[in-house]
Order: structure tokens, then sequence, then C-alpha cells
């Protein structure tokens, strides 16, 4: 049986997406599995002139970047209108990463010309119901290596994927990235971090972690195999969701003190109640550093 | 004659025109016909925010952008009086990831870009071995990053005063075994350190391709060099002329031509060069001066060293590591909630050379956001009588393969130059 013919086609974009699958521990073996008809990286039989003026027929289109419905042509041709074609023939269209699904940072520069390739943030594209039978969006800042491995491992099995609201995995995407992060007991227990570097305290208070309403599986499937943003006391910016990037990226948003954004699906006065009950207790492991070391 | 193409796989593409007589190629010109806008994005938001969106410049080196928005703050705060020296633990975090990135880089760039180009300027057909080379030591080394950034790329792991993570040495002693996996397979496949240095392998086979296809003898640079900052892997300085100068920031200018997207570096009113070849020269570096001596400017030259920098500093992130105190302090400023004015430069040496990130900062909000990026040195384009660096470089090339060679072996990074 031939190979599922795969191209790799990039917009507006810094090539993030491109380098975070190729941190897949398996990328060489994957990639040999289709025919790879074009990549940012690899030595592939056709160049860009090829994929611009030649219709060339196509299973899987990723798509890397944002779009611009006019002003960013290559070989006279806008890459959004080629990006367009392309999918309409393709079995499969992937938006890889935030841009290409959402608009995502690129669209700050230009709010109104530059959109993802079926959403507008979270508002559908006039075009989009042309593409929704074939899409899959993998948001993200980048896209996590096996979230596009998944995906591409499923379409070479045949088997389908179920997807959510904006097209996004649910095996991936209905967890969210607070799951599995090393910090929980804190956030149960409501107490914040008091300085950057610490192994002890919650981002969600003061510091603008987005773990508990972002949509991602990276506290569960691990960064790189080993790590994460809030493993390493970095905040969760939300980058897999249509808002990003939001602006005052460390600092949690609040009204009156309490968090303006909820945990997913939490009532504001389910949150309260538990709050209030956590904090009139004085916990006093949590009050101490989880280790420290003897000079 | 006059030919329009597009060089692509550089990060991205750029547009090319050449003109040929006789065969040769006599001029080039790389033109950018879009930029993004990361400079405008930065504009009034918070300085912090920085943090996040400067490594969004670039998929590649996205870790040298967040070095140099940081260091960029940081000496903004140290110019308005803020007082405070990293922890060495920070400096060690800070320092081993920007070792990791750069091997990263130049792995990347050897197997992925240089080394099929050598294949084909000798019409030879590009080994299907080279991707999984290029994954197999990427895998490793971006996930010993990622042991103290969280991710790579797309980190934002630093802040003003240090890092965010707090590392046990349970940690480091899995970035140890990763790093020194990575040092085996470069001791496999490029170079022999039993004695003296010395390249085998794939490292070789370029040689000897290069030798076959008769690229060894002509001069391919400028033979004036630059690095910025000073690091723990090397020091800034100007070489031209077989000499060192000390370098100096006041001497950067940069200009914006009309028809390309891309603004032009020069330093000291010229055009010079930057990178692994540059930081080995400046810091007069016995194996690549001696190296320099045979084959004058050569892309051989930039290609050794660059190799050779990533070898370097797979040593220079060990001891980075075996350095680390887990018991000092990760970020020695705590959280400034109040509003602060401030004007910094942050310099750090990307894999491609010099990185220059200028902030003005008031009342917390970035009023203006400028960035110089390597490629913006090596890429300037200069006048039919003073030329830039790459452009200098291609001519006499005696075929598009050849020149795109030439090229290459400057690494130019199309998404860094049209940020």
């Amino acid at each position: 049986m031939s190979k599922p013919k795969l191209l790799w086609l990039q917009s507006i974009t810094c090539n993030g997406n491109t380098h975070s699958f190729f941190n897949l521990q398996n990328f060489d073996a994957l990639m040999r599995a289709f025919d790879v008809l074009y990549h940012p990286l690899l030595e592939t039989p056709y160049g860009l002139e090829d994929i611009y003026t030649k219709k060339l027929a196509c299973d899987v289109l990723i798509l890397e970047g944002a779009f611009k419905s006019r002003g960013y042509k290559k070989f006279g041709k806008e890459t959004y209108a080629l990006a367009k074609e392309y999918s309409k023939r393709a079995k499969h269209t992937i938006t890889m990463g935030s841009c290409a699904t959402f608009g995502g940072v690129f669209k700050e520069a230009q709010e109104h010309t530059i959109a993802g390739f079926c959403f507008n943030k979270e508002q559908k594209r006039s075009t989009y119901k042309h593409y929704i039978n074939t899409l899959i969006s993998l948001p993200g800042c980048p896209a996590h290596p096996k979230w596009l491995a998944y995906v591409l491992e499923m379409i070479l099995q045949e088997r389908e994927i179920e997807v959510d609201e904006f097209y996004r995995p649910i095996e991936i995407f209905a967890y969210t990235a607070h799951a599995g992060c090393v910090r929980n007991e804190y956030f149960e227990w409501k107490i914040d971090v008091k300085n950057y570097g610490e192994k002890e305290g919650c981002l969600f208070y003061e510091n603008g972690c987005r773990g508990p309403f972002t949509n991602a599986n990276c506290n569960k499937m691990l960064w790189n195999d080993i790590s994460s943003k809030t493993r390493v006391g970095t905040p969760c910016f939300g980058c897999t969701e249509p808002s990003f990037p939001q602006r005052n990226l460390f600092f949690t948003k609040t009204n009156m003190g309490i968090p303006a954004n909820m945990p997913f699906g939490i009532p504001a006065r389910a949150y309260l109640s538990v709050t209030g009950v956590a904090k009139s207790f004085r916990i006093k492991r949590f009050t101490q550093p989880l280790m420290e070391y003897k000079k | 004659m006059i030919k329009k193409d597009i060089i692509e796989k550089i990060e991205g593409e750029a547009d090319v025109v050449f003109t040929q007589k006789n065969g040769l190629i006599e001029d080039i010109n790389l033109t950018f016909p879009y930029t993004r806008g990361v400079e405008s994005i930065l504009e009034g938001r918070d300085y912090r925010d920085a943090l996040v969106i400067a490594p969004r410049v670039c998929g590649i080196c996205s870790h040298s952008h967040l070095i140099a928005a940081v260091h960029a703050i940081e000496d903004g705060m140290k110019r308005e009086k803020i007082k405070f020296t990293l922890s060495d633990k920070a400096r060690h975090i800070r320092d081993f990831a920007i070792a990791c990135e750069l091997i990263q880089n130049h792995i990347k760039w050897f197997y992925l870009t240089i080394l099929p180009q050598i294949y084909k300027v000798n019409h030879l057909e590009v080994p299907n071995d080279l991707i999984k080379k290029a994954s197999k030591a990427t895998y490793a080394i971006t996930k010993a990053m990622a042991i103290f950034t969280g991710q790579w790329p797309h980190a934002s792991y630093v802040v003003a005063g240090g890092v965010s993570c707090d590392p046990s040495y349970v940690e480091i002693m899995q970035a140890k075994a990763l790093v020194d996996e990575v040092l085996e397979l470069v001791r496999v496949s490029l170079f022999d350190d039993t004695k003296e240095i010395r390249a085998i392998g794939d490292l070789h086979r370029a040689l000897e391709m290069l030798q076959r296809a008769d690229l060894l003898s002509a001069p391919h640079g400028k033979e004036h060099f630059l690095a910025l900052a000073d690091t723990f892997f090397s020091k800034s300085g100007e070489y031209k002329g077989a000499m060192r100068f000390d370098a100096d920031i006041k001497k950067v200018k940069e200009i914006q031509r009309e028809d390309s997207k891309a603004k032009e570096a020069l330093y000291d009113n010229a055009f010079v060069e930057v990178g692994p070849l540059a930081r080995a020269l400046i810091n007069q570096d016995a194996i690549i001066m001696r190296l320099q001596k045979e084959h004058s400017g050569n892309i051989w030259s930039r290609i050794f060293a660059r190799a050779y920098e990533g070898y370097v500093l797979l040593l220079k992130a060990k001891e980075a590591l075996e350095s680390i105190d887990a018991s000092e302090p990760s970020c020695v400023l705590g959280y400034n909630k109040k509003d602060i004015s401030f004007a910094g430069i942050g310099i750090v040496e990307a894999a491609r050379g010099s990185l220059i990130h200028e902030v003005v900062v008031k009342d917390n909000q970035i009023h203006t956001y400028n960035i110089i990026t390597p490629s913006q040195w090596n890429l300037s384009r200069g006048s039919a009588d003073k030329k830039g660096v790459a452009r200098a470089s291609v001519t006499g090339a005696r075929s598009k393969e050849e020149a795109y060679l030439i090229l290459r072996t400057f690494d130019l990074c199309s998404v860094c130059t049209t940020q």
C-alpha cells in the first residue's frame, strides 16, 4: 500500500511547531510512514515553488502559522488561498499550533487582518464550514510533539479522532494544564508561591497561572518527555486557548481579591466556599520548605 | 544574466536575485518581503510580558531571545539602582540552557542544513540517516534543557533576578546523563578528542567532499569579525586584520532598506561577520586560529568552528551542571509591584552570533522595543562597493548550489531577520 502523502505548509510563523515536532523521540520513524512532499527542515522531493505552482495530491495537510487573507504571497500566490486549495483536496487538515488554529501571537500585530485557518480567536471564520469535515486543531505555542504524533498515528491506523467544539482531539484537550501539576496540594489549600524559584506554592493566585482553565495535557504528557512550565515554577500562560496571548501574563487578574477566571466549570460560589474552608486551617507542612539542605 | 530564486529551509525563506557573469555569481540580493512585527506587539505591554512574547521571535533560538529580553530588563533595573547579584545557581542554570540551545542549533545546522548541501554540490545523493542522527541528539539535548526550562521551544523560566525553577540533584543527575548521551554521539560521528581534537566521521566526510568540490581554496569571508557579549564560553571583541580589539556596543548602527523588511546592522560603519567562527577567533582559540591560517576565512573554518563550538559547549554544559549548588536561591529579586521606568540593553551570543534586545519601559509598560538579530549582521546587503558579509562571500561562486552552500555556512535565519 502506498504511504499517505504529507504536506507541511507554513504561513506567518516562527517555526516553533516545526522544531517542537522535531523533538519527538521517534520523529524519523514516524516520518518514514509518510510520503513527505514538503517539510520546512527536511530534504523533500518538492520545493516551495512546486508546492505553490503545481496542484499536488496530498492526504495529510499540516498548517503552521497564522493567515492573512491578502498580503502574504509567495510565487505570486496568497498562502491563505493555497492552504484552502490543498485543504479542500486533503483527507486531513491539521492546524499545528495556536497561530494556525486561532491566530496566536502574530495576530497581535495586525488584529484585523490575521487569523487562524478556520478560527479567528474563538470565532468561526466564514469559510470554516468548507474545511471542518477534515479538520483537526492542535493549538499550543507551540503544540506538543506527541499531539501531532498521536493524530498522525490515528490517521495511519484509520481510526476516528473524537474532537471538541474547536476540533481539538478530546483525548488530549479534555484535560486541563492543571491536571498533574506537582503544585496541586498548594492549590487545594490555597497557598500561593512566595517568590519565583521556589518549589512550594501555587501559581494560580498571584502569578497568572491559567492552568485550571486551559485545555491541554501538558502536566500529564509532559514537555520534552520530562517537564512542564508549572513544574519549573513558570505559570501556564494558556497558550492553547483562543485568547492567547493575554496581557500582563505574570499576574492573576482579580476582582475584589478573587481570581477573575475560575477553574473550568467551577461556580464562583463553590470556589469561594471551598476557599473559605481551606483558608481557615493552617496546615503546618505547607508553611515549611518541601526540603532543606543542611549546608 | 539576472536570475530570480527563493532560498528555502533557512528557518523560513528569502527571495534571491543572482547576477551571473561568465558563469560565475557576480552579485546576489536577498530580500525578505514580510515582517511579523514582534517589536510592535511588545510595545504597550507590561515589561514582563517580554519574557513570554520575545521567545516567539524564533522557534529555533527562542531561548536566546528569552535571555536577551531578561538581560535588557536586568540592565535597565541596574541602571535604576535596583541592586542585585544573580546567585551562582541561577547563572549556571541559565548558562546550561544557553549551551543546550546552541548545541541543538549546531547539530541541526550541521546535519539538516550544511551536510545535505555539501552532498548536493558534489552531485551525490543525500544519505537518509542524517535526520535520525540530528533527531537523536536534538531529542536528548532539548530534554536536558527542559529539566530546568520546563519545555523547549518557547520557555519562559527566566525572570529578573534569577530563574523560576528550583532543581534538586535528582534533576541535575538526569540532565547530566542526557548530556553524556549527546557527547557520546558527537565522539562517534564528529570529533575524536582522545589526543588532540580531530574531525572524524561525518565532519571528516564534509571536509573530503569540500576538497573534492574544490571549495577549500577560495576565500569566502570578509575577515572582519564581531562578538558583542561576554559569556561563560566566549569573550566579546572585534577581530580585524588578525588583530583583536575590544568591542563597543555604541558602535552598533541599524539601517532600514526600502525594498526589504529586514534591517541592516553595522559595526563602526562596517559589515562584520558574527557567529561561532567570529567567537573562536576573538577568543584566540588555537585550533581555529591554525585552521584560519590554513584556509583564510573560508567555509571550512566556518563549518569546523561551529561544530567545534558545539563540542566545547557540551563540556561547558557538564561543568555548569556540576557547579550547581541546589541550596542557593534561584531568584534574588522579589515580585516587583511598584511602577518602575528604565531603559536597558540585553546582549547575548546566540547560535548564529550576537543578538541585541533594547527596551525602554515607562511605568512598567514597554515604551519601545528594538531587536537586532545575528542574521541581520551576516545578511546586511550594503552597497556595490561596500558589500555585506554573506553577499561578498558568494561573489565568484561557480553555481547556484555553491552559492547556497556558502550562504548556508552562515546559517541564515529568515524568521529572526523578519521579526
